[in-house]
């Protein structure tokens, strides 16, 4: 095991901490975990609709990336955490049908949702949560954590069009159900 | 940004619940001081034949639209019975959709002017494995010759070697046999060209899988409602030897059946209620086949054909 923990320094400084990958990436941990952790978790959650479970989706995937880094640099490490914790929590629902209970048991019929969250936030729940795993991802991804079409493409390793390609059906598809809820009220 | 983009994005943000990062640094310094390897990337993450981020991406656009006959399909491949074809090593593989090869058989499209990411070359540098648009977890194999490479010659040698062209024998229909020539005639005639190796290839017994499926937008049609009374069905498919293609029939209160086209790096069907169908729910199923005749397990899919919206 090569990476070490830098421990030289007082707690209250925690932020400057980090962490040196097998392959020598260092990675500010603290810094990491204190502004991105909670968007992750929280893009992991809306992406799988398993929201008990991202939380250790991500922190296994935060620490597979740090005992096991890639061997080139990840210029984008939330997009990376995101897509590799929400896969993770993907592939244990071995079936759509599975996804779709999972979905189900987070509440996101209008009944089971908390009253501080409007009827169009739940439709928009709803209307993500009917995209393919893909366009879920790019969609959190952009809306959530405000990344550029170009950050998640350097991010996740492919071109711009392919990210603007998954967004445009993405909305698209968000437009067309989103509109079908607007007229059934 | 749009009406639409403010909405998603102000839904999204009053949805989402944030985690909690009080001891979560701490926690995962302790995992990793006791060994712990988490979950490491996988491949198929994001596909290119190793782990994501990993390769120096080329830009590259289709010349010519790469449309695949289906691997064998009589015709489409023009080659005998069996014969030893030069096939693809996928690298990423079985969740791959579409590739082509040098050569060999080509198997779904690619459109003309699109603009793809190559992430491997071939070992031959006659075919460049590039990143699927539709699947960040596939690559597809295309002919050198089919693309115009952003950066040249110089870029494509920058490529790893991700993948290989390697020999693989598949199961194609046989061709009619021809009537045999007369043997007494002692006149050389005018030969034909000689055939390639033709020894039967192994019996394919590997059936496809229909690996993902979904439809869009939704699962309602709507009855005599123009703008929305069609669903498009979408299916993903993996194959030992090739998915030669996608059949579909629905039953319920409207019922019939079609083949599925391969568009866009999956296979699709776009369903339109016919005027006059009762209200009710229509099921489809869809499976997928091979050159051998193999089967995947039905998977389906309910469509709703319901009141047009006020």
């Amino acid at each position: 095991m090569c990476w070490r923990v830098n421990r030289s320094r007082p707690l209250e400084r925690r932020t400057d901490v980090s962490v040196q990958t097998a392959e020598g990436t260092r990675v500010d941990l603290d810094l990491f975990v204190a502004q991105e952790y909670g968007k992750v978790v929280a893009a992991v959650g809306l992406i799988t609709g398993d929201r008990e479970g991202a939380a250790d989706a991500v922190q296994d995937a935060i620490v597979g990336y740090l005992a096991r880094p890639p061997k080139n640099q990840v210029s984008n490490l939330a997009a990376w955490i995101t897509v590799v914790a929400s896969n993770r929590v993907r592939d244990r629902y071995r079936s759509r049908a599975a996804e779709e209970r999972a979905l189900a048991r987070v509440g996101v019929e209008p009944e089971g949702v908390d009253d501080a969250l409007g009827l169009l936030d739940v439709d928009v729940l709803n209307a993500l949560n009917s995209l393919p795993l893909q366009q879920r991802q790019v969609c959190t991804l952009h809306y959530l954590l405000d990344q550029s079409v170009e950050t998640i493409a350097e991010g996740l390793g492919v071109s711009s069009g392919t990210v603007k390609t998954q967004l445009h059906r993405a909305r698209k598809a968000l437009a067309a159900r989103l509109r079908r809820e607007d007229h059934h009220e | 940004m749009s009406e639409l983009d403010e909405l998603l994005s102000g839904a999204l943000k009053r949805v989402a619940e944030s985690g909690d990062p009080t001891g979560v640094a701490d926690a995962i310094r302790s995992r990793v001081d006791a060994g712990d390897i988490g979950t490491p990337a996988q491949s198929s993450d994001f596909g290119g034949g190793g782990l994501l981020g990993l390769l120096p991406w080329v830009g590259l656009v289709v010349v010519a639209g790469i449309v695949g006959g289906a691997l064998g399909v009589s015709g489409a491949v023009g080659r005998p019975a069996g014969e030893v074809v030069t096939d693809v090593s996928i690298a990423i593989g079985e969740s791959s959709a579409a590739y082509a090869c040098v050569d060999g058989p080509r198997v779904g499209r690619l459109p003309a002017g699109t603009r793809v990411l190559a992430v491997g070359r071939s070992e031959d540098s006659l075919s460049v494995g590039v990143r699927d648009p539709d699947s960040f977890g596939s690559t597809i194999w295309v002919a050198l010759g089919d693309v115009s490479l952003d950066g040249g010659s110089a870029a494509l040698e920058a490529l790893p070697t991700g993948g290989t062209c390697v020999e693989t024998t598949v199961a194609l229909e046989p061709e009619p046999e021809a009537a045999p020539a007369p043997t007494a005639d002692p006149a050389p005639g005018p030969t034909s060209a000689p055939k390639p190796h033709s020894a039967p290839g192994p019996t394919d017994g590997t059936a496809p899988t229909i690996t993902q499926y979904w439809l869009t937008p939704d699962q309602y049609v709507y009855h005599n409602y123009p703008a929305d009374n069609s669903a498009v069905l979408h299916a993903l498919a993996s194959d030992n030897a090739g998915v030669t293609g996608v059949d579909i029939s629905w039953s319920g209160v409207h019922s019939g059946s079609a083949t599925m086209t391969f568009s866009g790096g999956n296979w699709q069907y776009s369903y339109v209620v016919p005027n006059g169908t009762s209200f009710g729910n229509i099921v489809f199923t869809l499976r997928a086949r091979d050159a051998a005749g193999n089967f995947s397990a039905p998977v389906s899919m309910t469509v709703r054909n319901d009141s047009a919206p006020d």
